[in-house]
């Protein structure tokens, strides 16, 4: 009869195991729902602040720091509310990464929660930067022009971003500069010529035509003189890259009625500006000799980091950018053309802003925004 | 006596009970514990939406809309069906309010249950950057 008693002590002990069993489960799933739910959180913590690394470094970058170059391209904040937490974020060059990301650079936003623990939330952004520079049709860092003249909206048309940015205000920013290393890495043609002396060039006859060109001087004469002669065709597919100090355009399309049109070069998915002229010399500048009564037309971007101005009489001429015009200063006798004789005419007609020509470089005092691009991992 | 000699005797249904009784008591406490975690855990799940929301409401507004935000004196309860929960804005803090093209705004959202204004659920941090010269957001 005792066994009847062990029996009920035995069914007693299973049904507690399969109790056990049941209710671990249970917990088990509940413990794993909450802790995914934690998780969730803390990632939306770690996003935020990595937005708030990438927030306070183009902040820093709009009030003049520069993060171009390694070790100093990062900055570390710790988060005020969220303890173990902080949000990083590091610049980088445009180069440094997949053409897709364009821009001026870009800013990996790093932000991270329960950091000293051993299994740390991480989340990462990545925004590409670009200079508010590349909106305008005319940039300078002494302002787009002077006070006189005919109404803006005569010579300057801007779909893209409007009046606002037709010319940036005077007394503004330095311009963008370009990302040299990349540019004299990357280009197709190296017309034979001496280094150390002027040299005129004729895409034409010499090397070039179709290409993208690196001209490079490696003299001391602070005004050595590259002077392009263009006389030969009415157009030209041609992106020229060069230090000369100083650069003269001349004769465009002389010998087929005077007109001319320059287009830009696609070269490994990048559309380059026209020209890249950049030097370091006092005495640098760029000009450009257009014909009288006829019509140039300038299909892209063209910069200098040094004065533009005309070296020309002419009269009565056009000249269409249809594109965006990037220069340090700009020359009185240019300035009258845009003002006074109205010959030269702005469309801003490609978006330089969201899709800027590539491997230019944040420089201090240019006013940097992140524009559609984006990416979260 | 014979009828109880076939039955179970008193000892043995004693300890049966007893067994019962533990399993129970321990079934009992543990799925207290794992729903008290589990309301906790939903809570949480919760406030990190609202705050989330509601940082991506701020993003909205423009400069002098971020600049208006101080710390908050009271928890403000959200709109039906959360109002069971509310917020606060706490550690506000600027940079860039002179002499500078933008302007950031540094906020932590506190979220608390309304029945607890004191100890908040969660806290999320956040930056606005804004384009002085034109409202506009200049930064993510």
């Amino acid at each position: 009869m005792k066994r009847k008693g062990q029996a009920l002590i035995i069914v007693v002990i299973v049904f507690a195991l399969i109790i056990s069993v049941f209710a671990i489960s249970i917990s088990t799933a509940m413990r794993s729902q909450a802790l995914e739910e934690t998780e969730i959180y803390q990632r939306e913590q770690a996003l935020y602040l990595a937005q708030m690394g990438i927030n306070q470094m183009i902040y820093n970058i709009n009030n003049g720091a520069d993060y171009t170059t390694p070790p100093n391209n990062s900055i570390t904040i710790t988060a005020p509310g969220v303890p173990d937490a902080e949000g990083k974020a590091i610049y980088h060059k445009d180069d440094d990464i997949e053409t897709k990301y364009g821009g001026a650079g870009y800013v990996e936003g790093i932000g991270t929660v329960n950091k000293s623990q051993s299994q740390p939330v991480t989340r990462r952004i990545f925004v590409s930067l670009t200079s508010e520079a590349f909106k305008y049709c005319l940039y300078t860092s002494t302002g787009g022009k002077d006070g006189i003249g005919w109404p803006d909206t005569n010579y300057f048309s801007n779909p893209s971003y409007g009046s606002s940015y037709f010319y940036n205000p005077a007394g503004s920013y330095t311009i963008p500069y370009p990302d040299w290393d990349w540019y004299t890495t990357n280009y197709q043609v190296y017309p034979t010529h001496d280094e150390t002396k002027d040299f005129t060039y004729n895409p034409f006859t010499d090397q070039g035509q179709e290409n993208v060109v690196y001209i490079h001087y490696t003299g001391n004469k602070k005004n050595a003189t590259l002077t392009v002669k263009l006389e030969n065709e009415s157009s030209i597919n041609l992106s020229i890259i060069t230090d000369y100090p100083i650069v003269n355009l001349e004769e465009f399309g002389k010998d087929a009625g005077g007109d001319f049109t320059w287009n830009p070069v696609t070269y490994n998915g990048n559309t380059y500006p026209i020209l890249v002229h950049s030097s370091t010399s006092e005495s640098a500048g760029l000009t450009i000799d257009y014909n009288e009564k006829k019509t140039l037309t300038l299909n892209g971007f063209i910069y200098t980091n040094k004065e533009l101005d005309k070296i020309s009489s002419a009269n009565e001429s056009t000249i269409n950018i249809n594109g965006e015009l990037m220069a340090s200063s700009l020359g009185e006798d240019f300035i009258k053309a845009i003002n006074i004789k109205r010959e030269i005419k702005f469309t801003y007609s490609n978006d330089y802003f969201t899709n800027p020509p590539p491997h230019f470089i944040t420089v201090t005092g240019t006013k940097f925004k992140p524009y559609s691009f984006r990416e979260e991992y | 006596m014979r009828k109880l000699r076939n039955g179970t005797s008193i000892i043995e249904a004693a300890i049966a009970i007893a067994l019962m009784g533990i399993i129970l008591l321990w079934s009992i406490t543990a799925y207290t514990n794992v729903s008290i975690q589990s309301k906790s855990s939903e809570d949480i799940e919760i406030a990190a939406t609202l705050a989330s929301h509601q940082i991506e409401s701020l993003k909205k507004l423009d400069y002098d809309g971020i600049n208006n935000i101080t710390d908050s004196s009271s928890v403000v309860p959200f709109p039906s069906p959360y109002d069971r929960y509310g917020y606060k804005y706490a550690n506000v803090s600027e940079q860039g309010v002179t002499g500078s093209p933008v302007y950031l705004k540094t906020i932590t959202i506190e979220i608390y249950k309304m029945t607890d204004q004191t100890t908040p659920i969660i806290q999320m941090d956040c930056n606005f950057l804004r384009d002085k010269s034109d409202g506009t957001n200049a930064g993510i």
